[in-house]
C-alpha cells in the first residue's frame, strides 16, 4: 500500500515536472502579434474611371479613382516553441481579399495571406508547409513590405501565393537554396493535383546585398526572377526585379520585363524612393497591355514616418507603346496616364 | 543583493573631462551616461567571500555563451561579453515591428568589488517579411544615443525606455549569475 502511494507520488511528480517543462519551454517564445493598416486616396489625372470605379493605372491595389479607400487590415499571428514554428497571417479588406486571392465559394470567404508551419531539423535545414507568400518578385501584398505604394506591373502580374510543401538549406551565411512542390498559383486547393516546382537559390555576396534567382514551373507556366536588393550605405538601397514568364497555353502568352528601385533615407522620418519599370507582354498577352505591347511605369514617392505611421504621398507617370489608356470619360485613348495618391500605412 | 544602478557620470568626469558636453538637450531616459558619451547600465557590488573572480568568469562564460554571446576573458580581473537581448515591448517606429537591443557586458573585479555594465547599446529594428515572419531589418542598428527627429522623438524615447527594460532584466539574470558563482550545483534527483 505504501509503496503504492509512493508510486503515485513519485508519477505524479514526474507528471507535474513534465508539464512545468513543457510550459517553461512553451513560454519561451510567447505568441507575437503583428501586422498593419492601411488605407488610401488616388487621383487619375484624366478623371478617367472604368465601371467598376477603378481608374487608368491597373495594377494591383491603388486603383480606386478618386476616392478614400480601404487597403486592409492584415493580422500575423507567429510561434515558435523549440524548432517547430507557425505563421498564420489574415487579412481584412480589399487589398487581402478580392483584389488579392481567388474568392471563396461565396465570393469573398478566404482572406489568408499566410498559413504554414515549419520544422527546423537544424540550423541550416528547415521544411515548410502552407500556404505561403510567393517567393517569386521583389514587392508584396503587405503595404508595410514596399516603399511605393502602388506595385508594379511585374508583381501584379506574378503569382501571389504559392501552397506547397518546400525544404530549405542554407550551406552558409551567403549561400542558401530552397526547392519545393506547390499547387497552381494562389490556390487553396489545386484539383490538378500538386502540379508546380519551384527553387530558389540565394546568395548574400556582402552584407547588406541579397540576390535571389527564383523559378516556378507549372500548370500556368513557368517564370525565371532575378530579385535583389543592396543596402549600399545607411542611407541608400538599390533594388532590382527582373522575370521572364511564359504561359503553358496554346498560345505564345506571358510576360518579360524589368524593374529598378532607387531609395534615399534623408532622415529617420523622410525618404524618396524612385521606381522605374519596363513590362511587355508576350505576343499573345496576359494581363495588363495588348499582345505584343510595352509599358513604361515611372513611380515618385516619399515615405514620411511619424512613430509606426507612414504617409506615401506619390506620383505616377506610365508611358504605353501603344495607346492603352483614356484621356476622359469620353474613352478617348492615349498612350499615357498619370496618377497621384496619399496612403497611410500603420504598421505594429 | 541588492543591485542598484548607479549614476557614475560625476565620477568617470573628474578623470575624463565633462562627458554630459556633448549631450546637451538629449535625453537619456534611465540611462547612465559614460565619458564617451554612451549609454550605460552600470551595477556594482561585492564579490562575496571565498569566491574567486575566476570563478565568476567561468560561470559567466557559460552563462552568456548559452545565450549566443561572445565572451571573452581578457585578463585575470576582466570579462567581456557581446550579445543581443529581445525587446518584449516596441514603442513602433516606421514600418518595423520589433527588435533587439545589442550590448556589450563588462565585468570587471577591482580588489574585490564587482564592477559591470551594459554599454554598446544599439536597436537591431525587425520587420515583416513576405512569408509573415519576423526577419532582421536591412537597416544598421540604431545607436541609442542616437537623436532622432522631431517628430519620432517621442516614440524613440519611449522605445528607449523599452530597451532599458530589457537591459535591466538580463542585469537581474547577471546578478544572479554572480550570486550562484562558486557555489556547488545542486542537482534534484529522484533518489
Amino acid at each position: 500500500m505504501k509503496n503504492s502511494y509512493i508510486f503515485k507520488s513519485q508519477t505524479f511528480t514526474w507528471i507535474l515536472t513534465i508539464c512545468t517543462v513543457i510550459l517553461v519551454r512553451a513560454q519561451d517564445e510567447s505568441l507575437t502579434i503583428s501586422g498593419s493598416v492601411d488605407a488610401y486616396y488616388k487621383y487619375d489625372f484624366a478623371g478617367y474611371k472604368n465601371d467598376d470605379g477603378l481608374g487608368n493605372i491597373p495594377t494591383s491595389f491603388a486603383n480606386e479613382q478618386n476616392s478614400v479607400s480601404l487597403g486592409m487590415l492584415n493580422l500575423i499571428l507567429g510561434k515558435t516553441v523549440g524548432k517547430a514554428s507557425f505563421v498564420g497571417d489574415v487579412s481584412f479588406g480589399p487589398r487581402g481579399q478580392y483584389q488579392s486571392l481567388l474568392n471563396g465559394g461565396d465570393g469573398n470567404t478566404f482572406n489568408i495571406q499566410n498559413l504554414y508551419m515549419s520544422y527546423a531539423f537544424t540550423d541550416k535545414f528547415s521544411m515548410t508547409a502552407g500556404f505561403m507568400g510567393t517567393f517569386v518578385g521583389y514587392e508584396i501584398i503587405s503595404p508595410a513590405g514596399n516603399f511605393n505604394y502602388s506595385t508594379s506591373y511585374l508583381f501584379s502580374a506574378g503569382p501571389f501565393q504559392n501552397a506547397g510543401i518546400k525544404a530549405q538549406y542554407e550551406f552558409s551565411d551567403k549561400v542558401g537554396l530552397m526547392v519545393g512542390l506547390f499547387n497552381d498559383w494562389n490556390a487553396y486547393q489545386d484539383f490538378d493535383g500538386v502540379s508546380d516546382f519551384g527553387a530558389q537559390l540565394r546568395i548574400s555576396p556582402v552584407d547588406g546585398w541579397d540576390a535571389y534567382i527564383n523559378f516556378l514551373t507549372g500548370g500556368t507556366g513557368a517564370i525565371i526572377d532575378l530579385t535583389t536588393a543592396y543596402q549600399v550605405t545607411e542611407a541608400i538601397n538599390i533594388g532590382l526585379n527582373a522575370a521572364d514568364f511564359s504561359d503553358f497555353g496554346d498560345g505564345d502568352g506571358g510576360y518579360s520585363g524589368g524593374a529598378l528601385y532607387l531609395q534615399y533615407g534623408f532622415s529617420d522620418a523622410f525618404a524618396l524612393g524612385v521606381r522605374g519599370e519596363y513590362y511587355k507582354e508576350k505576343e499573345d498577352g496576359w494581363a495588363f497591355v495588348p499582345g505584343g505591347e510595352s509599358v513604361t511605369g515611372l513611380t515618385l514617392s516619399a515615405n514620411v514616418k511619424a512613430g509606426p505611421l507612414t504617409m506615401i504621398p506619390e506620383f505616377r507617370l506610365d508611358n504605353g507603346s501603344t495607346e492603352m489608356f483614356y484621356k476622359n470619360m469620353g474613352l478617348e485613348p492615349t498612350k499615357s496616364a498619370s496618377q497621384f495618391s496619399l496612403a497611410l500605412v500603420y504598421a505594429f | 543583493m541588492v543591485n542598484l544602478a548607479v549614476m557614475f557620470v560625476a565620477g568617470m568626469a573628474i578623470g575624463h573631462g565633462n562627458p554630459l558636453k556633448d549631450d546637451v538637450g538629449r535625453d537619456v531616459g534611465q540611462f547612465a551616461v559614460d565619458q564617451r558619451g554612451k549609454f550605460v547600465v552600470y551595477q556594482s557590488e561585492a564579490l562575496p567571500s571565498g569566491v574567486s573572480f575566476a570563478a565568476v568568469q567561468e560561470q559567466l562564460t557559460t552563462f552568456l555563451n548559452a545565450k549566443g554571446n561572445k565572451t571573452e576573458v581578457s585578463s585575470t580581473d576582466r570579462l567581456q561579453s557581446q550579445g543581443s537581448v529581445p525587446m518584449k515591448k516596441h514603442a513602433g517606429i516606421g514600418n518595423y515591428v520589433a527588435g533587439r537591443i545589442n550590448y556589450t557586458l563588462v565585468v570587471e573585479n577591482n580588489n574585490g568589488e564587482l564592477n559591470y555594465w551594459f554599454t554598446d547599446l544599439t536597436y537591431q529594428p525587425y520587420r515583416n517579411d513576405r512569408y509573415g515572419k519576423r526577419i532582421e531589418a536591412t537597416a544598421s542598428p540604431i545607436p541609442l544615443e542616437k537623436q532622432l527627429s522631431r517628430v519620432n522623438a517621442q516614440v524613440w524615447q519611449k522605445q528607449k525606455k523599452y530597451a532599458y527594460e530589457a537591459i535591466e532584466e538580463l542585469a537581474g539574470q547577471v546578478a544572479d549569475q554572480l550570486e550562484a558563482a562558486g557555489k556547488p550545483r545542486v542537482i534534484t534527483t529522484s533518489m
